[in-house]
């Protein structure tokens, strides 16, 4: 293992990654930093907002940032697994002989931008659970690592639904962070104008790399966390289950279904990689409060009168806060 | 982002955070215990101003056996409040997680801790620099900054007014709370006043000079009365009351008598008028000697001397015609029989009217007797005196006899105004009063007098009252009928050795003012207004000697003045709230042009 990054290294880089995508993404902050996060803690990152928000120049520009291997898949409804994972080719050699060589995906990258990916049907979907979580790709019987650092960072558009496969939730639970991509405010939208429409492209210099982001996220794994702050995160998730005693009002009402153990895993990694992020050396309820709706919006599971009224999981997770916050020390 | 350096953690890392938390810690509680002190102590003391209150009303209990109470109260809330305050252990880590909230550290403190206590791990590169961050943070914290020592100005201002409120109660003098000597000698004076009823009983029962329906009358009141003053759990009120109406009876009586008493003298002043004031000597000799004496028309005097005895003693009337009528018949002997018979008819009557004129002042004693005792009752049932009764008896020329303020308030006939001194200027100068001047020092102000047209005229020494105190002569001044009713004058006076504060003892500057329920009366308490100085005075103008009776100023120019002085009575506790409309109704109709 090379040698441990230093906690000034880590600020260095952090805020030079930052500053160096902030160069191409006009805004964005909240997200870059969700992104960040997710890629820190080693993790993976589900972007959802209306296309033309700059999700996919964001993941690219990130890529570029931090010398990772960058590939992009477009999900399709006639992507097939093959096409993401690889397949096995016959060739046929010098000698005449013909054998099955194994011919990569896109997925094998360090940062797999998976565009769409509802678009795509369940199958297709699957084909990325076993990378997302084991970091491997089997393949005809055989199994094949994936690289170091592996990143999937998804996007999808959340207003055309028709002819889409809504993310299985066990898909959807191997995703860290679901960060919502919001339109930019008016002075973002000038400066996006007078930065695009030139003839000069402008390109994030590399200020990272894969090593470094592996040394980094180790770093920022380390960022202690006080035990009653753990005590809170567990608290929270349990806040977000109707049946449980701790759940509140609009939880009852409308979640069927609350966040699982790897959300609050989510919660408390990215509580700690965004505290060091914030240049404090532990973790406070702060970090918390500011990963939570991300780690936790997509996991919950809302209830026929959520979906009906339209409920916000982001209100539910607010209220879970403001309940937990509010529990003696 | 923040800058994550920071210095390596001194020596003692633990011991420095824990002795600053410590330190925060003992700030904390003195702001809650000052914060919390008035609190502490209200309770207490607001229960001990309740007790105060209620058993200084209740039983009259001097309030300085309250005050260690009170204070062991107010004690107790403070001691409990300590406790609760600075008792309690709190773990350091639990002191960490309070403040590191309260003063926005950021769960540095019980990071640090934790990481110190190894209950948490970090790398080795983190930990030490995030308990020298944790301790430096700490180190800059403002604790006075944070932790001020704020007050609770609202519970101080309401400590404040607590405290106010003990002294004031503490100060105050204690009400009127019978103790058990004050109660025996309620029961002593209501038991004197029984024998006092009894013997006047005794004496109207034996007087033959009364006529036998008055004596039954009177009897039967006093029998009242001695039935009540023998109940038991009497009140001192109750027996003020009954005495107070006996004597009013008794004054009612005195008063008929001493009309029928004067009408009779009228009559017979009339006839030795009418006789040429020899009616006597004239009987005198014709019994002797059969023969009238030398003289200008003796028969016809005697016949107009008989004519006005006719309605008054007929009898005499009837014995003098037939003197004369056997004198014109020349019947001598039957001249002198009838003659000696009218003379003995007419000492008869004279000696009667003597006897008549005893029972009447003795009715009169029997009523300043009933009233003396209604005043010791009175006088006996007050604990202690109010002060505004101290107030009172500070001031000088007070009057010799203390009175019952509250009861001289209950409708009772308390006629004020004995015991004056003469220098009251007021006194005989109020327009439509009847003002007795009498020629003596001691002035009387008249207000009872005030009906237009008193009989009361002419000089008259009031011998009947030269025993009570401060009661002079009275001159009245109003004009009226003839005055020769030298022994009846000023029967109208007020009973002895009262001032005339109406409040109780002593005297005090009082403008007199009719008391509506008087209206149509002819005699009844008084209400008496306190003059203002502040304000107008009550009354203006050149008050001399006023012998004519007249008033010297219009009224419709002293009209708001009384308007005003009423007004003012109307808005103090001097007239009762059921009586106030009276009054108000009372001085409209006296304005000017309705």
């Amino acid at each position: 293992m090379a040698d441990e990054l230093k906690l000034e290294e880590f600020g260095a880089l952090a805020q030079a990654i930052e500053a160096e995508v902030g160069r191409v993404i006009v805004g964005q902050r909240e997200v870059l930093r969700s992104v960040l996060i997710c890629i820190l803690g080693g993790r993976h990152a589900l972007l959802e907002g209306v296309p033309g928000l700059g999700k996919t120049m964001l993941i690219r520009s990130l890529g570029a940032a931090l010398d990772l291997k960058f590939t992009r898949i477009q999900f399709t409804p006639d992507l097939m697994p093959a096409d993401i994972t690889g397949t096995d080719i016959m060739e046929e050699g010098e000698d005449g002989s013909r054998l099955f060589r194994f011919h990569e995906g896109p997925v094998f990258a360090n940062l797999v931008l998976a565009d769409e990916i509802n678009r795509a049907t369940p199958k297709t979907q699957s084909a990325l659970l076993e990378a997302m979580q084991e970091k491997t790709v089997t393949v005809a019987g055989r199994s094949y690592p994936l690289q170091d650092p592996f990143f999937v960072l998804a996007t999808q558009n959340p207003l055309e639904m028709e002819g889409t496969y809504p993310l299985p939730e066990a898909q959807l639970d191997r995703f860290m962070f679901k960060v919502r991509v919001d339109f930019p405010r008016p002075e973002e939208l000038i400066d996006i104008l007078e930065r695009t429409t030139g003839a000069d492209e402008i390109w994030p210099r590399r200020v990272a790399n894969g090593a470094q982001v592996l040394q980094m996220g180790r770093l920022a794994l380390t960022t202690p966390v006080a035990t009653h702050l753990v005590e809170r995160a567990a608290n929270l998730i349990l806040a977000t289950h109707p049946q449980e005693a701790q759940a509140t009002e609009l939880v009852r009402q409308y979640v069927r279904y609350g966040s699982s153990p790897r959300g609050a895993q989510a919660l408390v990694i990215g509580a700690r990689v965004n505290a060091l992020l914030e240049g404090r050396l532990n973790v406070a309820w702060e970090d918390i409060e500011a990963v939570a709706p991300a780690a936790l919006r997509h996991r919950l599971l809302l209830n026929f009168e959520g979906l009906a009224e339209g409920a916000d999981p982001d209100d539910i997770i607010r209220e879970a806060l403001h309940a937990v916050s509010r529990q003696p020390a | 982002m923040a800058s994550l350096a920071a210095g390596p953690a001194g020596d003692g890392p633990r011991a420095t955070l824990t002795t600053l938390l410590q330190r925060w810690e003992r700030r904390q509680r003195w702001q809650r215990t000052w914060m919390g002190l008035p609190r502490s102590l209200l309770p207490g003391l607001a229960l001990g101003l309740a007790l105060l209150l209620w058993s200084r009303l209740r039983f009259g209990t001097p309030a300085e056996g309250f005050l260690p109470a009170m204070a062991l109260l107010a004690g107790s809330g403070l001691m409990l409040l300590l406790a609760r305050i600075w008792l309690p252990p709190r773990p350091t880590l639990a002191l960490a997680r309070k403040f590191e909230r309260d003063f926005g550290l950021s769960e540095r403190l019980s990071t640090a801790l934790e990481l110190m206590e190894g209950r948490i791990h970090s790398s080795a590169e983190l930990t030490p620099l995030q308990i020298a961050d944790a301790g430096n943070r700490a180190r800059d914290v403002d604790v006075t900054r944070q932790m001020p020592l704020r007050s609770d100005r609202r519970a101080w201002a309401t400590l404040a007014l607590l405290l106010l409120a003990i002294g004031l109660v503490t100060r105050l003098p204690a009400p009127s709370v019978p103790t058990d000597e004050q109660e025996e000698a309620q029961e002593a004076a209501i038991d004197e006043a029984a024998a006092a009823v009894e013997r006047i009983s005794e004496e109207v029962a034996s007087d033959t000079a009364l006529p036998a329906e008055l004596r039954q009358q009177l009897q039967r009141e006093l029998e009242r009365s001695q039935a009540l003053l023998g109940q038991e759990a009497l009140s001192p009120e109750e027996a003020f009351a009954a005495l107070s109406e006996s004597a009013e009876q008794f004054e009612q009586q005195a008063l008929a008598l001493e009309e029928s008493i004067r009408q009779q003298m009228q009559a017979l002043a009339n006839a030795q008028q009418a006789g040429g004031e020899q009616l006597e000597a004239a009987l005198r000799q014709l019994e002797n000697a059969g023969s009238l004496p030398p003289g200008d028309d003796v028969a016809g005097r005697l016949e107009q001397a008989a004519a006005s005895l006719e309605a008054s003693n007929p009898e005499l009337a009837q014995a003098i015609r037939e003197a004369l009528q056997a004198l014109r018949d020349s019947q001598l002997q039957n001249a002198s029989n009838a003659a000696g018979l009218a003379r003995q008819i007419l000492a008869q009557q004279q000696q009667q009217l003597a006897r008549a004129q005893d029972s009447q002042q003795r009715l009169r004693a029997a009523s300043d007797q009933l009233r003396d005792s209604a005043s010791q009752i009175a006088q006996r049932s007050q604990a202690q005196p109010l002060v505004s009764q101290e107030r009172m008896q500070q001031q000088p020329g007070s009057g010799a006899q203390p009175q019952a303020g509250d009861m001289s308030m209950q409708g009772q006939p308390q006629e004020s105004g004995a015991g004056q001194r003469g220098e009251n200027p007021e006194a005989g100068s109020l327009p439509g009063s009847n003002t007795q001047a009498g020629e003596g020092e001691d002035v009387q102000a008249g207000s009872q007098g005030g009906q237009p047209g008193g009989q009361q005229t002419g000089q008259g020494q009031n011998t009947s009252e030269q025993d009570r105190p401060g009661l002079g002569g009275q001159a009245g001044d109003a004009p009226g009928g003839a005055g020769m009713e030298e022994s009846f004058a000023g029967v109208q006076g007020a009973p002895p050795g009262q001032g005339n504060n109406p409040d109780g003892l002593g005297q005090r500057e009082f403008a007199p003012v009719y008391a509506p329920r008087r209206l149509g009366a002819s005699q009844g308490p008084e209400l008496y207004l306190e003059n203002d100085p502040g304000d107008s005075p009550l009354m203006e103008g050149d008050f001399a000697p006023n012998p004519s009776g007249e008033a010297l100023v219009p009224w419709n120019e002293i009209y708001g003045d009384y308007l005003d002085a009423a007004s003012r009575a109307l808005e103090s506790d001097y007239i009762p709230l059921g009586l106030r409309d009276v009054v108000h109704d009372y001085f409209s109709a006296l304005e000017p042009g309705r």
